[in-house]
């Protein structure tokens, strides 16, 4: 009775639709979406994942990197935890972003960290006025071939955190608190509430082609198509600082009239995928630890049953200063990160920093276990996972921890340790990313030109 | 104000941005980027230079007409020459602009940008070597205008109000807005995503952004308040919850697989049911079989203990639904689903006949009848109906324009034209012509006006004839300004004395505005300054998010957090509502405890959960820097921090933050330290040696020395495990104390400081944008009106209200 059973998408809907926050938002209007999401796979665009999973405060970087290169180096004591699915992923040393270091602007280096991470780009210091880094590579290719999953792509993390004020030495808080931006001055939110992340992905897959939920879509439509009317005459009539703050507002309601206009779901797809073994869950739960593995289980769900292709996860917010407790672990992650070369606080991250890829680990062979066409999830998926910083310490910003799951559509080859020449930008893995995502660029962020060995 | 990107922002104001040149020095790379500029005008007073000094502006002052001249004559050219071809509006190159200049007053408007050029100037970096270079004599001669520009003092009387960016509502903006609009508290917000904050505070216009995740809030939001208002006639109609068959439980042996629930032997699963009402009820069950054996699986469905019928389940492979109808009273009922024919034979030696029969439930599902029961009107509802459709199409339109016009003039806080009204309207409209109540119409307008822009942003107009005033600035109109009041005291939307006062026109005068600050302030609503600039400025709602480790302080428990942050807001309370001077911020003879935090402090008498006021004195005065809360969120998890307290006080008491740290030195180096021994303090005093460190520490460390006698949860301790603490030091200017009480007393002798702190601050959070050079006026002016009348907490607000900041905005940016 353990064989797994396979059932169609339109039943992983039925299994899960639970409560529904948004009924009408996802409803769909029968029909429209198939062809939009149709179009997708068959066209240019690949069947293809890219996933982006940080963690902050850097890591012990002589825990972490491996000494040989290649196919039978040996796993780091940081790595340890990934043994059983060594053959999934690559270790990638030598990238970095010179615009996370402060090129004159000073100290402020978790908030560049963070801000520089998918982007590229070096924030422009202000704690709000004239907010700026640039747009990252999740959102670039969102923005691009986004329209071929209900949602373009999904946000989330772990941290709420309510700091007041400038996060770090002059950067305002929006720095170090997202990673994803969907232009060069509008981070995106992130959702930390596991209960939402469920109800936003499964939301609209019961009863959604009922008259009552067509009705409701076509309100919300009218409300939706009123209120941007009302944006277009406003819009007139502001400054340009103050414009932009409005095409904010306008961009995401096109979002989500893209949504109730392109629907996209479940319907009637006929793809196979194994049933999540997920409940909804009931909140945001009191122990981290909990927390941290239920959202990575969202994460899972969502790549699972292709709600989206494009996802950024902050297990925690830049500079977090939060305690391990259930590793023993009494002072604060930011504070042991400065640990000067002290013994204690070192092994103390070394335990952070272990528990974390554990986590990550299960995650992989999560998806490991999906299948999907002959093989498994991950050979259509580019998970990258490490730190914005390399060694908290010491603040770096080149030689980040970097790991890359998955064989991104059978063009990566795994189970190595690639060492790239030291200062390579990490905008030349993000360029050859794009291009297995099927996005075409020729430049992005301070990227020199695409990274070439992933190939094998 | 200026339209290049960014290359200006003063984080505080600094009375003598020049005068911290050795960190300009420090830093004197060529940087690309424009917040090199930033960091020369926004960096603050150097510690060595405190107090309350407002350093004169060096060289000449005034604006000659021939300097005006100049600057058309020979500047501009200058510039047009040698910068804009990379500081224009397409290139931008380090996000500066240099082409948005037209005439010299706008030059002294961005002062931070030109002192950036200045200095970029003098020093020769600029133009980059590779481009055309000017002569000496006109690089000399520029830099000699631009100096002789930035020199002039802000404070000459011309208003300089600078311009807030369009900002949407906070989150608990929205929630106490919606309270205010319908009268009910649903705190929607807390499902929101969190709002990034600057300079601050997170009522911020330029971080506030609204994301894709964000709109669906608002929709979902928009949808739950128009329910929760509006009741609908007529019966409910009917609800269906559904139960998957993995959350049915029962005593069957099992093997739940994902959605589902498999039932490998006889027995039975069942989940339980809210029915709400009595009447027909439809139960569906949607199942099927692995068939196996002579007969199909059997499967019977009972209601508590009554069987409603066994069925065969024919399906294989997916579900098939079988329902029920069934009569019920209301209250919570069991309904079940039992498997009863299993039949497992693997070794038939007929092999049709080996097989395994399993009963697959995928989910149980009820239908409860329409609810016809009658639905209380609620008051909310009432607030929204002001008047009944009639049975006709006519009175109908009538009244769902009347109800949309009163409406929107609330939520969009100004008057809103009839086009306006007709196109909500239209909404109830088209509900009706769709054969919906006009009830369902009127939500569907409410979801409209809770999306709009006009409703979730603070829209503040363009300039218009008859509002200029001198120098590009222009009054805000009447409703902006009573926006501005009641998000500035309430975080809400203004009540009806405002609307009317605006809709009068009488609300720009001095009397009118000290009149309303004064009614606002004692209306229970201006809690929400207690809660959003109190709990921001003095870190309350960090509170929240911190966590003393367990096993040094087993004593710190939810009800000691609760209390802390109760003291510090009662005490603020108090402040604002009895006008009291902002100094008792630095030292007073009260404070305000319940039993749990009066044992915290040995105090004792204390008795219960309830707050009272309290004498505080001797060793521990009253003040924020002696409460517990301060003191926890300035500390470690497992020990104080003498760096953070001290780090605290510069910036959000003094306001004269001590400069950053050199790049790349870790903080606190304790690797060294831990080899130390003696009290924390003595240990950081023996490794700290650098001088590049110790210049800046020196400033900061003696006051969070001062205050080690509080632990790390703010508790009173003479001695650290052996050692005795020694919390005696000097400030700069060799000023000594001994004990936290005397350093008390020390700083509010620094009143001017702090008063100017306490300005800034409030002014930020009054206008949701960081301060700018020339806000440094109208602050200086709040300061010595406040001065002249005792440092009563009224004059604070009532002054910042009346500047021009608040009351006027800078005309937009002429973009090209």
């Amino acid at each position: 009775m353990s064989r797994q059973r396979y059932i169609s998408r339109r039943a992983v809907l039925r299994g899960i639709g639970t409560a529904v926050a948004l009924p009408a938002l996802e409803a769909m209007v029968p029909g429209a979406g198939r062809a939009a999401r149709a179009a997708a796979p068959a066209g240019k665009t690949p069947l293809n994942r890219m996933v982006f999973i940080v963690v902050p405060n850097g890591k012990v970087m002589e825990d972490w990197t491996p000494t040989k290169e290649g196919a039978d180096y040996e796993l780091p004591p940081t790595l340890a935890a990934l043994e059983k699915v060594r053959d999934e992923f690559n270790v990638l040393s030598g990238l970095g972003h010179v615009n996370g270091l402060a090129l004159g602007d000073g100290p402020g280096d978790h908030a560049r960290a963070a801000s520089s991470y998918l982007t590229g780009a070096h924030p422009y210091k202000t704690g709000g006025k004239d907010i700026r880094v640039g747009i990252s590579v999740d959102q670039f290719a969102a923005q691009r071939i986004g329209r071929a999953t209900r949602l373009a792509s999904l946000e989330i993390g772990c941290d709420k955190s309510r700091n007041s004020g400038e996060c770090d030495s002059g950067y305002s808080c929006a720095y170090s608190h997202n990673i994803s931006w969907r232009s060069e001055s509008s981070p995106m939110a992130k959702e930390t509430n596991p209960k939402l992340v469920f109800e936003r992905l499964f939301s609209g897959g019961r009863g959604a082609d009922s008259p009552e939920a067509a009705r409701r879509a076509r309100y919300r439509k009218s409300v939706l198509d009123l209120v941007s009317e009302d944006a277009e005459r406003l819009r007139g009539r502001l400054g340009s600082a103050d414009r932009r703050k409005l095409d904010e507002y306008f961009t995401s309601v096109r979002e989500i009239e893209r949504r109730i206009e392109g629907l996209v779901y479940v319907a009637d797809q006929d793809g196979e995928v194994p049933l999540p073994e997920v409940e909804k869950p009931a909140g945001v739960p009191r122990e981290y630890a909990e927390h941290v593995r239920l959202m990575y289980d969202m994460l899972a769900l969502a790549l699972q049953a292709d709600v989206t292709r494009i996802c950024t996860f902050m297990v925690g917010d830049e500079s977090t200063n939060r305690q391990y407790r259930f590793l023993g672990v009494p002072d604060g992650h930011h504070y042991l990160s400065h640990h000067g070369g002290d013994k204690a606080k070192i092994d103390a991250l070394r335990k952070i920093n272990r528990w974390h890829v554990g986590e990550f680990a299960r995650f992989v062979d999560k998806l490991r276990g999906m299948r999907e066409g002959e093989g498994s999830l991950l050979d259509n998926a580019m998970i990258m996972y490490g730190s914005d910083l390399a060694d908290g310490n010491q603040h770096g910003h080149l030689d980040l921890p970097t790991l890359m799951v998955g064989r991104g559509g059978g063009t990566i080859k795994t189970g190595r340790h690639i060492r790239f020449p030291k200062k390579t930008p990490m905008t030349n893995l993000f360029l050859s990313m794009l291009e297995r995502m099927g996005v075409q660029a020729d430049r992005f962020g301070d990227s020199t030109g695409k990274l070439t060995g992933l190939e094998g | 104000m200026r339209t290049g990107k960014g290359t200006k922002l003063p984080t505080a104001l600094s009375d003598s941005s020049l005068a911290s040149a050795p960190f300009a020095a420090r830093s004197s790379r060529p940087p690309q980027r424009p917040s090199r500029f930033v960091r020369t005008a926004a960096l603050v007073p150097l510690l060595a230079t405190w107090g309350p000094s407002r350093a004169e502006p060096p060289g000449p002052a005034g604006q000659t007409p021939e300097h005006v001249q100049v600057y058309q004559s020979r500047i501009r050219p200058f510039l047009s020459t040698y910068c804009v071809r990379c500081h224009n509006g397409e290139i931008e190159r380090g996000g500066l602009r240099l082409d948005v200049y037209p005439d010299a007053g706008k030059v002294a408007a961005d002062h931070a940008t030109w002192d950036g050029v200045l200095k970029k100037l003098k020093a020769g970096k600029m133009p980059p070597a590779n481009q055309k270079q000017p002569d000496p004599a006109q690089r000399t001669d520029a830099v000699r205008w631009i100096e002789a520009e930035l020199a002039r003092d802000p404070c000459d009387g011309r208003p300089r109000p600078g311009r807030v960016t369009l900002r949407r509502l906070n989150r608990a903006e929205y929630d106490n807005t919606v309270r205010d609009l319908f009268g009910v508290d649903l705190a929607l917000a807390e499902d929101f995503p969190v709002d990034d904050s600057g300079y601050g505070f997170d009522n911020v216009g330029d971080v506030l952004s609204v994301s894709p995740l964000l709109m669906e809030r608002y929709l979902a939001a928009a949808e739950r308040v128009a329910r929760e208002v509006i009741v609908t006639p007529g019966p409910l109609p009917p609800t269906v919850k559904r139960v998957p068959g993995v959350r049915m439980a029962g005593g069957a042996e099992t093997e739940g697989e994902s959605g589902e629930h498999r039932i490998t032997v006889n027995g039975e699963i069942g989940a339980r049911f809210d029915f709400p009402l009595e009447g027909e009820y439809t139960i569906r069950v949607s199942a099927y079989g692995e068939q196996a054996g002579l007969e199909l699986p059997k499967m019977t469905v009972a209601l508590d203990s009554k069987e409603l019928a066994t069925v065969e389940v024919k399906a294989e492979n997916a579900g098939e639904i079988h329902t029920f109808k069934v009569r019920s009273g209301p209250g919570k009922h069991r309904i079940s689903t039992r498997y009863i024919n299993n039949y497992v034979d693997m070794n038939h030696k007929d092999p049709k006949l080996r097989g395994d029969r399993n009963l697959i439930i995928e989910y149980v599902e009820l239908e409860s009848p329409p609810d016809a029961r009658p639905r209380p009107i609620t008051d909310a509802h009432r607030r929204v109906m002001i008047c009944s459709p009639g049975p006709d199409a006519a009175s109908r339109r009538d009244c769902a324009r009347r109800i949309v016009a009163a409406l929107a003039r609330r939520a969009f806080r100004r008057p809103v034209g009839a086009e306006e009204v007709e196109r909500l309207a239209g909404l109830v409209d088209a509900v009706v012509a769709e054969g919906g109540s006009f009830e369902e119409g009127l939500r569907l307008a409410i979801e409209a006006v809770l999306v709009s822009p006009s409703f979730l942003f603070l829209i503040e107009s363009g300039p218009s004839p008859e509002r200029m005033e001198a120098d590009g600035a222009y009054r805000l109109t009447d409703h902006e300004l009573a926006c501005r009041l009641s998000y500035f005291l309430w975080s809400s939307m203004p009540d009806e004395e405002l609307f009317k006062l605006a809709e009068a026109g009488r609300l720009g005068q001095d009397a009118e505005l000290d009149r309303q600050v004064a009614r606002m302030l004692k209306d229970p609503r201006s809690r929400a300054l207690v809660e959003n600039f109190a709990g921001q400025w003095l870190g309350l709602r960090k509170l929240d998010e911190v966590s003393p480790d367990p096993k040094r302080f087993p004593e710190f428990d939810e009800a000691l957090r609760k209390a802390m942050g109760e003291e510090s807001r009662r005490f603020f309370e108090y402040v604002l509502r009895n006008d009291r001077s902002v100094m008792e911020f630095l030292l007073a003879d009260y404070t305000f405890v319940n039993e749990r935090l009066a044992r915290h402090y040995g105090m004792e008498n204390v008795k219960g959960a309830g707050f009272r006021k309290v004498q505080a004195g001797g060793r521990r005065p009253g003040g924020v820097l002696a409460q517990a809360s301060v003191l926890t969120v300035t500390s470690d998890p497992t020990r104080t921090s003498p760096v953070k307290r001290g780090k605290w006080v510069l910036e959000q008491i003094l306001g004269t933050p001590p400069p950053p740290p050199p790049e790349s030195v870790p903080p606190l180096e304790e690797g060294r330290a831990a080899e130390l021994k003696g009290t924390l303090r003595q240990r950081m005093e023996q490794h700290q040696t650098r001088p590049d460190c110790k210049s800046c520490h020196s400033a900061m460390d003696p006051i969070g020395f001062g205050l080690e006698n509080y632990d790390a949860i703010g508790r009173w301790r003479d001695r650290e495990g052996e050692f005795e603490i020694d919390s005696s030091g000097t400030l700069p200017g060799d000023e000594s104390f001994n004990g936290p009480g005397e350093l008390q007393r020390l700083l509010l002798a620094k009143r001017d400081l702090f008063r100017r702190c306490l300005v800034g601050k409030m002014l930020t959070y009054a206008l949701g944008r960081g301060l700018e050079y020339a806000d440094r006026c109208s602050v200086e002016a709040v300061c010595d009106k406040m001065k002249a009348s005792g440092d009563r907490f009224s004059v604070l607000i009532a002054e910042i209200v009346k500047s021009p900041p608040f009351r006027l905005r800078a005309t937009p940016e002429t973009s090209p």
